[in-house]
């Protein structure tokens, strides 16, 4: 069982402030929202469409309105990742928060960008990762032993934050002996590209000890020397931590551990407040 | 590091970051209220903005005075006033529609009221006829009952009818056979009849034949006897009207005796006693006198008085004690001749009274007069018992009392009617070829002697009421028409007188002329009115209008 203080809930229930401005229409007031670290940004398309339609007479049938694309520090976000990944990949650093996205109503970048469509591609999409993770995990079995049922339950457990709804199915996911552990390792580059990095990997080592991270970097990418840190959920991890356990832990809703590797060494217990609150005063706007 | 190290520092930097995080969550939701609310009140604001708009254009178009200052309204207020309008457009839209859907449902629902209205007055036309039609089962079945019964009562009545025809076959046979039998029967009655008659009739002539023989016989034994007879004025054989009843009957040869001057006036009529002891007489000089005749002379017994106008007849009651005298004075009077008194007069009459008769039952009278009645008197009483109208004048009149005292009147309508003293009408009538002038029962009272004015005297039967006899004779006139006519006692003469004072005496059995007397001296040929045969036989007594009394022996 999950107390609201265990390390799996906390991770369900990362929430984001995000502050969606249209750059092309400084009138239209922003829109706030608090967005789950473990979800997708286009679910909350049909939210952005509303509101354009509401505030910038923007109809939702527009093509405007149905080519939205999300952007933030000049670049598109890849809105097939989760939330929470994609703020932790944002460099140099973490943007401040509110984290400022703006809504793109032109020019999608179809070369760069998904385009989930209103036929329920994200579900797709998101089942798909799932299937892939199990079959690293169990070779499909359990995943394929669901129903269409308990498939649309994960969904709609995620997307209506309802953790009760998603952990009764993914528990049968979680559960077992995992033949190998489903992780991706991303890197954004400097000139914006992202890199990812994903191998198989034994929960335990040859001789029966779990298996950790710094022996995931050392599969992964045996000649990298330079201190780097992985990191997920905007805490970064310290190496000793073993990966089943974190994968346990840590896994995002679909199955899979999704780390960022950040520069710099990770220091023990201690060291982690480095980045205060900045709430950019500028950007909230007074009510009318 | 041990696991519970890292572990807990894992944890504790997800809190951390949580904390750094979710710090702006009561920021956004406020925030996120506030931008609701905002959105509320542009809303509203815009409604506003929207009537206001609509009323300022009202006011302005009549004002007539279009402010263009109203036409500006912001773009979002424009485009909600469009949306406005198509929704309200939309709103009438639905309304015309639901309002067409409404009447056609209206209109459906009607079609089904009068559909069921239909159904039901249907059904009840169904209900009607389909009782209709069970009464008139019933009423076939009724009728056909009916005609069932008919028929049997019609079979039943002709059977009867049948029945009947065939006994009214054997009833009509048998009443055939019957009625020839009757008629057989009754021809051989008749056949038996004629044969006693003709028996009856054989021995009545052989009786008579008889008598007859023996009364040859006797005479030729009387004539061959050696008798002294002394023929002299008083005639022959026996004391003949001296005598009472009983002697034999002779015709009278000659006039015998004349009384003259007897009445004052004419001498209506004359009549013996029953005993023959005295003759009476009625005259015009309103007196009856009575005489004794013995020898050839006339003795003046009595004169009964009293009348006060002619007597017109006179007549003596069977018990030989009462005379009764009808007179022109319209009454009759009843003396006691043994006393010479007069016991009764008797009124009523409105004319002469012509006749009297004394019935032989008890104390009564009838009398005939003019003026078309008979009258029965009580005699105790002095009364009229009884008044019949007879229709025409009596003139005579005659009792016969072995026909239970049947009253015969001669009138001048030339019928004799018989009356009942007992009964109301008349009894029978015959018709006559004159005037009845006269009448006389025989002593037997079966035979009737009227003589009529066509000169002739009718013997009739009482009981046939049939015409035995008619009397006439040559030279035979009947002067007046009252002249009297009589019987012998033993009914075998009838007499009766002349105008020229002749009698004429006929045989009533044979009808034959027996003698015609000429009076003797010619003083005497006056009218003879009233003849009567003496009870003894012997002798005929007349009266006539020269006031004679004549005897005939």
């Amino acid at each position: 069982q999950t107390t609201p203080d265990s390390i799996q809930r906390q991770v369900w229930d990362g929430k984001l402030p995000v502050c969606f401005v249209l750059p092309e229409d400084p009138d239209v007031p922003p829109l706030y929202s608090l967005v789950p670290r473990v979800g997708y940004f286009p679910a909350l398309l049909d939210r952005l469409r509303a509101h354009l339609s509401r505030h910038a007479g923007i109809d939702e049938d527009s093509p405007g309105a149905q080519q939205l694309w999300l952007r933030s520090a000049g670049r598109p976000l890849r809105w097939h990742l989760p939330v929470g990944l994609l703020y932790d990949l944002e460099r140099p650093k973490p943007p401040p928060l509110p984290w400022e996205v703006e809504i793109r109503t032109r020019d999608f970048p179809t070369d760069e960008l998904v385009s989930f469509g209103p036929n329920n591609s994200l579900e797709s999409y998101f089942l798909y990762c799932l299937k892939e993770a199990d079959a690293l995990k169990h070779r499909a079995r359990v995943i394929n032993e669901m129903g269409e049922r308990e498939h649309r339950q994960l969904w709609q457990g995620l997307l209506n934050d309802q953790f009760d709804q998603f952990s009764v199915v993914n528990r049968k996911l979680m559960e077992g002996e995992a033949k190998y552990l489903p992780f991706r390792i991303y890197q954004q580059g400097a000139d914006g590209g992202l890199s990812v990095l994903q191998c198989l990997a034994k929960p335990h080592r040859e001789d029966s000890t779990p298996l950790t991270l710094s022996d995931l970097l050392r599969i992964c990418l045996p000649n990298f020397t330079d201190p780097v840190t992985l990191a997920t959920h905007g805490v970064s991890l310290p190496m000793e931590t073993p990966l089943a356990w974190a994968y346990d832990k840590l896994a995002y809703p679909d199955n899979f551990l999704h780390l960022v590797l950040q520069p710099g060494r990770c220091n023990s217990a201690g060291d982690g407040e480095s980045s205060a609150m900045q709430l950019d005063s500028s950007r909230i706007l007074t009510v009318i | 590091m041990d696991k519970s190290a890292w572990a807990e520092l894992i944890g504790l930097r997800l809190k951390q970051r949580s904390a750094k995080e979710h710090a702006f969550a009561a920021v956004i939701t406020a925030f996120n209220k506030l931008q609701d609310r905002l959105e509320l009140t542009k809303q509203k604001n815009m409604h506003l903005k929207v009537e206001n708009d609509k009323l300022k254009s009202e006011l302005s178009s009549k004002l007539g005075n279009p402010d263009g200052t109203l036409k500006s309204s912001g773009l979002s207020a424009q485009l909600m006033e469009q949306k406005q309008l198509a929704l309200q457009e939309r709103e009438l839209e639905f309304l015309r529609e639901k309002d067409k859907l409404n009447t056609q449902l209206h209109g459906l629902l009607n079609d089904l009221h009068d559909k069921d209205r239909e159904l039901q007055s249907r059904d009840a036309q169904l209900l009607t006829a389909k009782r209709r039609a069970a009464e008139l089962q019933d009423e076939v079945q009724r009728l056909r009952s009916e005609i069932e019964q008919l028929r049997d009562t019609n079979q039943t009545l002709t059977d009867e009818l049948q029945a009947n025809q065939l006994a009214y076959n054997q009833v009509e046979a048998s009443m055939k056979r019957l009625a020839d039998e009757n008629a057989d029967l009754i021809q051989r009655w008749m056949e038996h009849k004629g044969k006693m008659a003709t028996k009856v009739n054989k021995q009545n002539e052989e009786a008579l034949k008889k008598q007859q023989e023996r009364v040859r016989r006797e005479l030729e034994e009387a004539a061959s006897e050696p008798v002294n007879i002394h023929l002299d004025a008083s005639g022959s054989d026996s004391p003949g009207y001296g005598g009472g009843g009983g002697g034999v009957v002779c015709l009278p040869r000659r006039l015998d005796a004349a009384m003259d001057s007897a009445h004052d006036g004419e001498v209506n009529g004359v009549r013996w006693s029953p005993s023959g002891r005295l003759l009476a007489s009625a005259g015009t000089d309103r007196k009856v006198k009575l005489w004794a005749v013995s020898g050839g002379r006339f003795e003046l017994r009595g004169s009964l008085t009293g009348s006060n106008a002619s007597v017109n007849s006179v007549c003596f009651d069977s018990e030989d004690q009462l005379l009764a005298a009808p007179s022109s004075d319209y009454a009759v009077r009843v003396w006691s001749y043994a006393d010479q008194r007069m016991r009764a007069c008797l009124t009523g009459h409105s004319n002469k009274v012509l006749a009297a008769g004394f019935l032989s039952l008890g104390n009564r009278l009838v009398t005939g007069s003019h003026d078309r009645t008979l009258k029965l008197w009580d005699l105790r009483s002095r009364a009229c018992v009884k008044t019949i109208f007879a229709g025409s004048s009596c003139n005579d009149l005659a009792v016969s009392p072995t026909l239970n005292d049947l009253i015969i009147s001669g009138h001048f309508d030339k019928k004799v009617r018989l009356y009942d003293c007992r009964g109301e009408s008349g009894v029978g009538e015959m018709q006559l070829a004159g005037k009845v002038t006269a009448l006389d029962v025989a002593t037997d009272g079966f035979k009737l002697l009227a003589a009529t004015r066509d000169n002739q005297l009718c013997v009739l039967d009482l009981r046939s009421r049939l015409l035995l006899h008619d009397l006439r004779a040559d030279g035979f006139h009947i002067g007046l028409d009252h002249t009297g006519c009589c019987f012998s006692p033993d009914g075998q003469f009838a007499a009766a007188g002349t105008e020229q004072g002749e009698l004429f005496v006929w045989s009533a059995i044979t009808g034959k002329l027996e003698t015609r007397l000429r009076p003797d001296q010619q003083q005497q040929a006056a009218t003879i009115i009233g003849v009567a045969w003496h009870p003894g036989g012997g002798c005929v007594a007349s009266c006539d209008r020269s006031r004679h009394i004549c005897l005939w022996a």
